[in-house]
Formats: structure tokens, C-alpha cells, sequence
């Protein structure tokens, strides 16, 4: 590399007096010897001027309107999407409340005083204001004497702990069993 | 002397007894959004400057600004007082301003220059000064712009950096994460490069000043 090239490294730092004394020394020397680095480091210092000077552009005044309007938007989707939590546990809830009172209904429904085959019975005031003299299924036997004992469940309560408890040992098959019959309860 | 129009604009804003970037960056991370107002307020123009200096779209650059807002925002709280805020503002806004320029690469748009209606607006002469000075200036300008945008990525950098921007050799250094001496011998080079791309302007210019 010649003088002239190792020289221009040095036009910037020349220009911006950031030259060590004797390089500035150097340079200056060797700009008296060159017209043409003369000529760069001129055009140079112009340029640089000039583009210090070109024009100052200025953003638009919705500037800060859109970049409001940006930050308000991209925080919606975080806010919908909390909303969406909270609507799908309301929907949950509502869905569990649903179920559990269906269940409820059919569960109550299934109860025994309810049950088509205990319509008519002895419990009902309608048909039977004295269960005692009026038993059922036909036989005279007092279903609510056993032993000497005075069994004061109902028939239908009798029943529901008889099933309640045959349930847990054939808990499916309800359809299938056979009806009881009260008439074994004096033998 | 070579001086420098950006950093002026920089150091008018925080004169007086107006907080510094740090404080009001501080005051935004414990939620104080005021503060970012007075950021915004503070930096848009600058960074609209360096980043319309990459690209040569007014529009784009703005969008480009919004965006390095958006980001400061979303991400105040990955700001550590070990840099300067402006250090880091500008590394987002370049990085920004790098990438829109890749993917005009890949969409091989070889426009140097599109301009917009807005940026036709704005550049509209004032007939009440001299018309042909304004001319003369619009025309400069573009020519310089065009030429700007012609150089390499590493070299347009540093030299919007210094001497659109203002900024010292250290903080750009900081800001392009390059060393200190490769960033004053980018300067010197884009220069000179500049310098042969723009002889014949430079020589009327130097005939006028002379």
C-alpha cells in the first residue's frame, strides 16, 4: 500500500481532529505532497456537512394516535381471551348444574312411592284410608304384625329396605326381579 | 469539524431539568406510561430519520418506528441500565430496518427508491422561498439518498449512524456490536465510497462553496 492509500485511512480521523499529533503531523505533510488527497479530504468534509444537513424528516401527527391505537389492540386478544376463561367455567357450571339435576330428578323419580308398582297401595290416602284392616296383594295376614311384633314401617318402606338391600348384592337387575310377595311373612 | 445534526436533536430534548432516557425508562418498567408518552415523544423523529435513511420509504418507516415502539413496550422490562436506552432503541430499530431489507431481497424488489404519496407530499417545494432553491435542494437530496441506500448494509449503517445520526464512535460500536476501530474504519470507507459515488455533485458543491 502506498502513502497516498495508507493516508486516506486516515481523512476521517483528520477531519474529526481525532488524530494523534504525529500522524496529524503526517497527514498534513502528506496533503501539501498529494492534490488529490487534498481534493478527497475536501469533498470529504463537504459531504459530510451536507449529509448532516439533509432534510429532517418528522413522523405524522397520528403517530402516536396509531401507536396508542396498536398497543390498545394487541392487548384485546389477552383481554378476550381471560373473558373466554371465564365463560367456558360459566358454561361448565351451568352444564354441571344441569346434569346434576337431572340426576337428581331421575334418582327421585325411581324412589318407591313413586313406582308404578306401588300405585294403589295401601300408603296411598285415596285408595286406602286403613292399611291396617286392608292389606295387600289379596292376603289377610297384617303385613304390619310380625311375630307379635308391630312393624310400623309401611309396606312400601318394607319394600324399599328389602330392595336396598337385595340391591347391593344384584344392584343391575331391578326389571328382572320377581315381585315380593307378603304373603310368607306368617309362616 | 465534522458536526453532527441527530445528536443535537437528542441532547435539545434532554436539557434543562427533563429526565434522561434511563429515568423515564425506569418510571415506564414501575408502570408509569406517561413516561413512555415522553420516549415516544422524544425519539420518533430520530429513529424515523435512521431507519428512512435504510429504506427510502417514508411509509414503511414509519411503520418500522411503530413496530420499535411496540417492541420497547412489550419488552420494557428486558431493559438493564448497562446500555444507554438510545444504545438499545436504535439496536431494535436497525435490526428492524435490517430484516425489511431482507425480505425486499427475497421479494427482489430492486427499487431503490419508491416514493409514496405521502413522502411526494411532503417534499412538495415551499413557492414562497426560491422555488429553484428548493428544487435544487429536493434534487440533491435525492441523489445523496440514492446513493446512501446504494452502498453495503455494513457501510450505509455507520455512516446514517454518524453522520445522519450523530452518534460517537463508541455507541455505535455498541449499537452494531462491532469493535470500535472496525466501526471508525467503516466510517472512513463508506466516506470514501460515498465520495466516488457522489463525485459529480460534489464537485459543483465544491465549486459553489469555493
Amino acid at each position: 500500500m502506498g502513502d497516498s492509500d495508507r493516508m486516506k485511512n486516515y481523512i476521517s480521523d483528520y477531519l474529526e481532529n481525532s488524530l494523534d499529533p504525529s500522524t496529524h503531523k503526517e497527514f498534513e505533510d502528506a496533503l501539501k505532497r498529494s492534490p488529490e488527497l487534498r481534493s478527497m479530504s475536501d469533498r470529504m468534509a463537504i459531504l459530510s456537512t451536507r449529509l448532516n444537513n439533509l432534510k429532517y424528516r418528522k413522523c405524522s401527527d397520528e403517530f402516536s394516535l396509531k401507536l396508542r391505537k396498536r398497543i390498545h389492540t394487541s392487548s384485546e386478544p389477552l383481554i378476550s381471551r381471560q373473558n373466554m376463561v371465564r365463560y367456558s367455567f360459566a358454561a361448565s357450571f351451568v352444564i354441571i348444574l344441569v346434569i346434576a339435576t337431572f340426576t337428581i330428578t331421575n334418582l327421585s323419580s325411581e324412589s318407591p312411592d313413586t313406582t308404578p308398582a306401588l300405585q294403589g297401595s295401601s300408603e296411598s290416602p285415596v285408595n286406602n284410608t286403613n292399611p291396617v284392616s286392608s292389606p295387600v296383594s289379596g292376603n289377610d295376614a297384617n303385613t304390619f304384625v310380625n311375630d307379635g311384633e308391630v312393624n310400623i314401617n309401611t309396606k312400601s318402606n318394607q319394600r324399599a329396605i328389602s330392595d336396598s338391600t337385595s340391591s347391593k348384592t344384584q344392584p343391575e337387575k331391578k326389571k328382572d326381579k320377581p315381585p315380593i310377595k307378603y304373603v310368607d311373612q306368617k309362616e | 469539524m465534522i458536526k453532527t445534526q441527530g445528536q443535537s436533536v437528542l441532547d435539545r430534548a434532554q436539557q434543562g431539568n427533563q429526565p434522561t432516557d434511563e429515568e423515564l425508562i425506569a418510571r415506564f418498567q414501575n408502570g408509569d406510561a406517561y413516561a413512555f408518552d415522553l420516549l415516544v415523544h422524544r425519539y420518533k423523529d430520530p429513529l424515523l430519520n435512521f431507519i428512512y435513511r435504510f429504506l427510502s420509504d417514508l411509509v414503511e418507516s414509519e411503520d418500522i418506528v411503530q413496530e420499535t415502539f411496540y417492541r420497547v413496550y412489550k419488552n420494557k422490562h428486558y431493559y438493564k441500565e448497562v446500555a444507554k436506552f438510545s444504545t438499545w432503541i436504535y439496536t431494535i430499530a436497525g435490526n428492524l430496518a435490517k430484516t425489511e431489507l431482507r425480505r425486499r431481497k427475497r421479494r427482489k424488489v430492486f427499487s431503490i427508491h419508491k416514493e409514496t404519496a405521502a413522502e411526494k407530499e411532503l417534499e412538495l417545494p415551499d413557492l414562497k422561498s426560491d422555488p429553484e432553491k428548493e428544487v435544487n435542494t429536493i434534487v440533491t437530496e435525492k441523489i445523496i439518498q440514492k446513493a446512501i441506500t446504494s452502498l453495503p448494509q455494513k457501510f450505509r449503517q455507520v455512516i446514517v449512524l454518524r453522520d445522519i445520526q450523530g452518534f460517537s464512535y463508541e455507541e455505535i460500536s455498541s449499537i452494531i456490536k462491532v469493535p470500535l476501530g472496525t466501526v471508525k474504519s467503516r466510517v472512513n470507507r463508506a466516506r470514501l465510497k460515498l465520495q466516488a459515488d457522489l463525485s459529480f455533485l460534489l464537485e459543483d458543491l465544491e465549486s459553489v462553496s469555493s
